[in-house]
């Protein structure tokens, strides 16, 4: 599986450019973190990687096939969705909810079968939810809540994993917990795309890291485009890159309060 | 809640409670029929043996009741169903036929088919096309708006409701005050008391089939609950399937209306109570619904022509009935409710 992503822009009123000449190949088991302020476009961005937003020019491209050509119902096959942590309307439970993944396997009319039921089971299992499955998805905690979301994208198989924001609204370890489950998926060959707020998680995750801010676009290695005047003009605040020796990686240092700009 | 335990039991108890209705609505009324002669009368039917009962008898529950009980029964089935579609393609629990104005604007096209003196089969297909007018223009007011959000969905449904009621007005002024207007109105209040035969002969086949294409489309339909981007990640073409579910639910609506008038609130009552029973899976939910709202009727109608000496308009039990239950769900509910 490879994506490939040219010359990428869009617009929502055709005449400023939410973002532009966007470029980048993932292969699989990549990892790309995309790091940006808020209000800069990196959902948007998702949702035109995903096909949910027509680009205004560029293409992306799956194994040399462009995703416009391919049907809404095979490109779910491939591409799995993971958007921020919303409450559906009705209360379903967290299987019918993890179940829902199966929609692009059954046919006009058909419901889940035997064999959807079980790749619901193994699913719940690896995630460890068991315990929660036939409680409310609404009532249980934002952790349980992302890996249930995370159990309903393995069920739809696809190649790509696609992630808005998959630490938000978390509590401290199960933003890291998030970060291992994503660890873990990019192991097993899946192509990972996520959005973050927080540097720590590129350095974490390694791989790929993308930065996206005031309309432009870069493309690399977290050592590359990562640096303290980076972060600075990401932010407009003051951050330390200290390397670790002993987690063999950068982490970001916060000012002290006066300190900050 | 009952969603784990076992579905089938809660369908088939519900169909029981459906027949015991369906039985007490055919052995109730002015003329003396027990419920065993009605059974009899119904076996020998079937199995075209002779019942020894009174012809009198036959011809009351083959020529008056039965039908009647079977048009309660599928008109309820038919609003609720389509109450319970509407609420997931819109992914709000809070519209219904009504409160989207698809009964009220079905309403307008039929009152538009009496006064130009159509027959029923110009009435069923005005009234169908004024409720998929109503419905288009109250799903297209958020989009206009470009603010989309259950509210405003429902107030789009108050402004349509609003023009629909003011076009009723002006049908009703225009209208023979000898012999449409009395039709206009009483039908307007929902009655089943007009029902022959021949109206069943074109309602249930209708109800049939688009209740049968919604049940073959309710996983389709909890998807869509999700909101149409997450219903498009997993590869549902949601302007098609919305379209079609739409379009029956208005459909179920529609005939509905064409056959008994507008009748409030087992659109929206019926889906939520059933939601408590088994969750809102909706390969489950629009099953009971279609049961639970073709019991509820003809509980209804059953009761709107045996409490008093004269026929009460059906809306106006739904009304006592419905209001009250809908306020007791929401208390039972509020915890779930943003």
């Amino acid at each position: 599986m490879k994506l490939t992503v040219k010359n990428l822009a869009f617009s929502y009123d055709n005449k400023n450019n939410i973002f532009e000449n966007i470029n980048f190949t993932l292969n699989k088991g990549d990892v790309l973190g995309i790091l940006g302020p808020n209000g800069t476009g990196k959902s948007t961005l998702l949702n035109c990687i995903s096909s949910y937003l027509k680009p205004k020019t560029g293409e992306i491209i799956l194994d040399g096939v462009n995703i416009e050509d391919i049907p809404a119902r095979e490109l779910a096959k491939k591409i799995g969705y993971v958007q921020q942590i919303t409450s559906p309307t009705y209360d379903f439970t967290v299987r019918e909810y993890v179940m829902m993944g199966r929609t692009p396997y059954l046919n006009f009319y058909e419901r889940p079968g035997k064999k959807d039921k079980e790749l619901v089971d193994e699913a719940i299992s690896i995630f460890g939810i068991e315990n929660i499955e036939n409680k409310s998805y609404r009532q249980i905690s934002g952790g349980e809540m992302q890996k249930a979301s995370m159990a309903r994208v393995l069920v739809q198989n696809p190649d790509i994993i696609i992630l808005d924001e998959p630490t938000n609204h978390l509590d401290f370890g199960s933003q890291f917990k998030t970060l291992e489950i994503i660890h873990n998926l990019s192991k097993k060959g899946f192509i990972i795309i996520y959005t973050t707020h927080n540097p720590d998680h590129i350095f974490m995750l390694e791989n790929y890291v993308a930065i996206l801010n005031k309309s432009k676009f870069s493309f690399g290695s977290p050592q590359d485009l990562i640096s303290e005047n980076s972060l600075k003009d990401l932010y407009d605040i003051n951050i330390k890159l200290t390397y670790s020796k002993e987690l063999n990686r950068f982490t970001c240092g916060y000012e002290n309060i006066q300190n900050l700009k | 809640m009952l969603r784990n335990k076992n579905y089938t039991l809660v369908l088939l108890s519900s169909l029981g409670v459906l027949i015991l209705i369906f039985l007490w609505s055919l052995s109730t009324g002015r003329y003396d029929l027990n419920i065993i002669s009605v059974s009899k009368l119904l076996i020998s039917k079937v199995f075209g043996t002779n019942s020894g009962i009174v012809d009198k008898s036959s011809a009351i529950l083959f020529k008056l009741r039965l039908p009647r009980a079977l048009a309660a029964l599928f008109v309820g089935a038919a609003l609720a169903m389509s109450g319970a579609s509407y609420q997931g393609v819109f992914k709000n629990p809070l519209v219904s036929p009504d409160m989207l104005g698809v009964s009220s604007g079905a309403a307008v096209g039929a009152g538009i088919a009496i006064l130009l003196n159509f027959n029923v089969l110009g009435v069923q297909v005005a009234s169908f096309l004024g409720g998929i007018i109503a419905v288009m223009i109250t799903s297209y007011i958020p989009k206009l708006l470009r603010f989309s959000s259950d509210l405003i969905l429902v107030l789009s449904g108050i402004i349509v409701s609003g023009i629909t009621t003011s076009f009723m007005g002006l049908i009703k002024y225009m209208a023979d005050s000898e012999t449409q207007l009395p039709e206009i109105v009483y039908w307007q209040m929902g009655s089943l008391a007009k029902v022959s035969i021949d109206n069943l002969y074109f309602l249930v086949p209708v109800i049939i089939i688009f209740s049968s294409i919604l049940i073959m489309l309710s996983w389709k339909i909890n998807i869509l609950s999700l909101g149409d981007k997450e219903a498009s990640s997993l590869g549902i073409n949601t302007k098609v399937f919305k379209i079609i579910i739409i379009i029956s639910s208005t459909f179920l609506t529609a005939s509905s209306v064409c056959i008994a008038g507008t009748i409030g609130w087992i659109g929206l009552v019926i889906p939520h109570f059933c939601r408590i029973l088994i969750g809102p899976d909706n390969s489950k939910l629009l099953p009971l619904s279609f049961i639970f709202g073709g019991s509820f009727l003809l509980l209804i109608d059953t009761l709107s022509r045996s409490i008093s000496s004269t026929e009460l308009p059906i809306t106006i039990l739904t009304g006592l009935v419905g209001a009250p239950f809908y306020l007791y769900l929401l208390y039972k509910q509020r915890m779930n409710i943003k």
